[in-house]
């Protein structure tokens, strides 16, 4: 078990802060992602990653993310977790090479072929273990040890009481899913995509038929008629913000957030919250208050409700989602800061969604409290005077008494 | 090529062992999905009555830290019994069958993984020694796979075809989310199909979760000449009457046999035929199909998929 705190000046301390992990997927994405508190981002490369979807790094973007993250002290990981087919063997060791010389932190693996490949390369970066893997128990990370490999992503099936166990005997680094979305079958091992769409999830093709509606027969006599709640298999978004003490206590190496696939908001939202939540606890453990304000700011960017997922033990019915009614809309996110005069009291802004004059808008950073403020000056380019902000990503002015800083961002309220 | 069954009935045994049948995959305590259930004691008796034959036990979950001592025991007991492998996909139980120098065949089995030949020739100097290949890749490529790994594989004969699982009780869930009345414990009777699919899974739960299953049955049966080099053929007996088990199993060493007596080619339209009549649903999976992954290729199925439907 490793040592978590220490007494400093009288006070305990933890010594052992998790990474907080996030995902990017893209540059824009990254680079807030790092500058709202992210220590490491995960993103897919054009080869070898899932999400094939996504809009997957290139190897000029990940040299890119790797600068960028360096002038933060932060890291780049990169996911190479595809299931891997007779077709795709070929580039890989070159792939890994450019991966490792370009300053990548790690790679997420699922296939033991790549593993093998990264150790006998001897390659500087980190191996780690994909959670497609679905590894559960510490015979299986001894296995994973035992090959080389730095790191093992547990499966989300794995529960807190599990996780204690693992904690004190894991002889590699332990990551833990702590936010986002999750597969309601065992990763890696589900194969209705493939079936039901020829898309192969193991390669990041995934069509998400899990979220489906489906008719349910038993003994060939339909269940679910159409006014009936339709079958689906599809889980509540995971969200551990209240157990986020316990899990830093336990010495728990990185705390992974889930979702390549979101949007800024969403991930300028999840990060910074987690990261002033890990700070506070840090600082000090023994006095530290769970406070609803974290809960609430996460709210305010997940569109799908938020359960602990298996923490606790096996999800009940009020962890799943059997209706797309379920899921409700965040809160818009309008501006995105660019600049502020604080003379003039004028921020120059990037327009994000809709807003106008009246709005009341809250603005959030990593840098300070968030504040709720009245628009009630709006100036286009040329700094003519308009009333409503209706042109995607169009540069404007508004008037605001609050020093707010680049990158900070305004949501509607 | 040797036919291997998971075994539905012990009373069975003698019949299956009758047509030719020497390897059998048997459930335990800790499969994951077993036609039939057997005690450590039947495991023995088996073992003991039929020493010509092989028995492999299923112990193909994904297992949770705290039932890792007890299934630690559990493997101990199998080893004592003289067990001949283990089929298997979490690492952690080749980790304790490797800590403690036992003795058995470990086939690698985790469904959706097993699709290269480099990787399984990787696993095989970390442990495995034998290897179910997954059934979502085409024939053609476990055609390749098979001249170029160097251990025995498996490939499934007949049956139905694992499509996904959860640790979750997602049928328990839904009936208390919408009051709808079914009966959770008919294993066989309840099947799922996705709105816009022609695709019907069985699904059913136990005390490992949920399991999703296809309704109709792989074949292979007319493809002996071009498999015959894999090692072993599994018939899957799961969802299987004891009759279309027997008959099945039937028919496969009959076509066994004819091939090695070079009248297969004769003989298949007749087994065929033979097959048709049992009327179960038949498929032929991923063995003559693609899947596709990337962007441009799913943007191509979609557009079809739409043209077809104007
Ligand atoms: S269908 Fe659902 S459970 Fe299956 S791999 Fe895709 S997202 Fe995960």
């Amino acid at each position: 078990m490793k040592n978590v705190s220490q007494i400093i000046d009288g006070k305990r301390k933890i010594i052992k802060k998790p990474e907080l992990l996030a995902p990017a997927g893209n540059l824009e994405k990254l680079k807030t992602t790092i500058m709202y508190g992210a220590d490491a981002v995960f993103v897919g490369g054009k080869e070898f990653s899932l999400r094939s979807q996504a809009s997957n790094f290139t190897i000029d973007d990940i040299k890119e993310a790797v600068e960028f993250a360096n002038g933060y002290g932060a890291h780049i990981h990169v996911t190479c977790n595809i299931i891997l087919h007779q077709d795709n063997l070929k580039g890989i060791k070159e792939y890994l090479k450019t991966l490792d010389e370009i300053g990548v932190r790690a790679i997420i693996v699922a296939d033991p072929y790549i593993m093998r490949i990264a150790k006998e390369l001897k390659l500087r970066l980190e191996v780690h273990v994909s959670t497609q893997l679905s590894t559960l128990n510490l015979k299986a990370i001894q296995f994973y040890a035992d090959m080389g490999m730095d790191r093992v992503v547990l499966g989300r099936e794995t529960t807190f009481e599990d996780l204690k166990v693992i904690m004190e005997k894991t002889p590699i680094d332990i990551e833990y899913f702590i936010h986002g979305a999750m597969c309601i079958h065992y990763s890696g091992r589900c194969m209705l995509s493939n079936y039901l769409s020829r898309r192969d999830a193991n390669r990041g093709g995934c069509s998400q038929s899990c979220r489906w509606y489906y008719d349910l027969y038993d003994q060939g006599e339909l269940v679910n008629q159409e006014k009936d709640m339709p079958f689906s298999m599809s889980s509540k978004d995971m969200a551990l913000v209240d157990h986020i003490g316990e899990l830093i206590e336990l010495g728990v190496d990185s705390f992974k957030i889930e979702g390549r696939m979101k949007s800024l908001h969403y991930i300028a939202t999840v990060v910074s919250t987690y990261r002033k939540l890990i700070d506070a606890y840090c600082d000090n453990p023994d006095e530290f208050q769970f406070n609803d304000f974290y809960r609430q700011e996460l709210n305010k960017a997940a569109n799908r409700a938020l359960c602990h997922g298996f923490f606790y033990d096996n999800p009940t019915k009020d962890e799943q989602l059997f209706n797309l009614r379920d899921e409700h809309p965040t809160q818009e996110f309008v501006i995105r800061v660019l600049d502020y005069d604080q003379e003039k009291k004028l921020a120059k802004i990037e327009q994000r969604n809709y807003f106008q004059l009246g709005d009341k808008v809250e603005f959030f950073s990593p840098h300070h409290e968030n504040i709720v403020v009245d628009i009630h000056k709006i100036y286009n380019e040329d700094m003519e005077a308009i009333e409503v902000a209706n042109h995607p990503m169009e540069i404007l002015y508004i008037e605001i008494d609050y020093p707010v800083q680049s990158h900070d961002m305004g949501r509607k309220v | 090529m040797k036919l291997v069954l998971s075994l539905n009935k012990k009373e069975y045994l003698y019949d299956y062992v009758s047509m030719g049948i020497e390897v059998f995959v048997l459930g335990g305590k800790y499969s994951f999905y077993s036609p039939c259930t057997f005690s450590l004691d039947e495991i023995e008796k088996m073992i003991q009555e039929y020493p010509q034959c092989k028995f492999y036990v299923a112990i193909n979950a994904l297992y949770d830290q705290h039932e890792m001592d007890d299934l630690e025991k559990y493997i101990e007991a199998l080893s004592n019994r003289h067990v001949a492998g283990i089929i298997f996909q979490d690492f952690g139980v080749l980790q304790i069958v490797k800590e403690n120098h036992y003795h058995f065949d470990m086939m690698y089995s985790p469904e959706t993984l097993n699709t290269n030949a480099c990787t399984l020739n990787t696993l095989k100097d970390y442990g495995i020694t034998s290897a179910f290949l997954s059934r979502v890749i085409p024939l053609e490529e476990q055609m390749i796979i098979q001249k170029e790994v160097c251990m025995p594989l498996m490939l499934q004969a007949h049956g139905i075809e694992y499509i996904a699982a959860t640790k979750r009780a997602l049928l328990t869930n839904y009936q208390e989310a919408s009051h709808l009345s079914f009966d959770i414990e008919d294993k066989e009777n309840l099947l799922i199909q996705a709105h816009q699919s022609p695709y019907q899974f069985h699904i059913y739960e136990d005390s490992r979760g949920t399991h999703i299953f296809s309704k109709t049955r792989l074949y292979t049966l007319d493809l002996l000449n071009q498999i015959h080099d894999f090692d072993y053929w599994y018939i899957e007996t799961l969802m299987m009457s004891d009759e279309e088990a027997i008959e099945v199993a039937s028919l496969y060493s009959d076509a066994l046999k004819s091939f090695d007596n070079e009248t297969y080619n004769k003989d298949v339209k007749e087994y065929m035929n033979l097959l048709y009549r049992l009327k179960t649903p038949l498929d032929r999976g991923f063995l003559f199909d693609q899947t596709v992954y990337k962007l441009e290729d799913m943007r191509k199925i979609d557009n079809e998929k739409r043209e077809s439907n104007h």
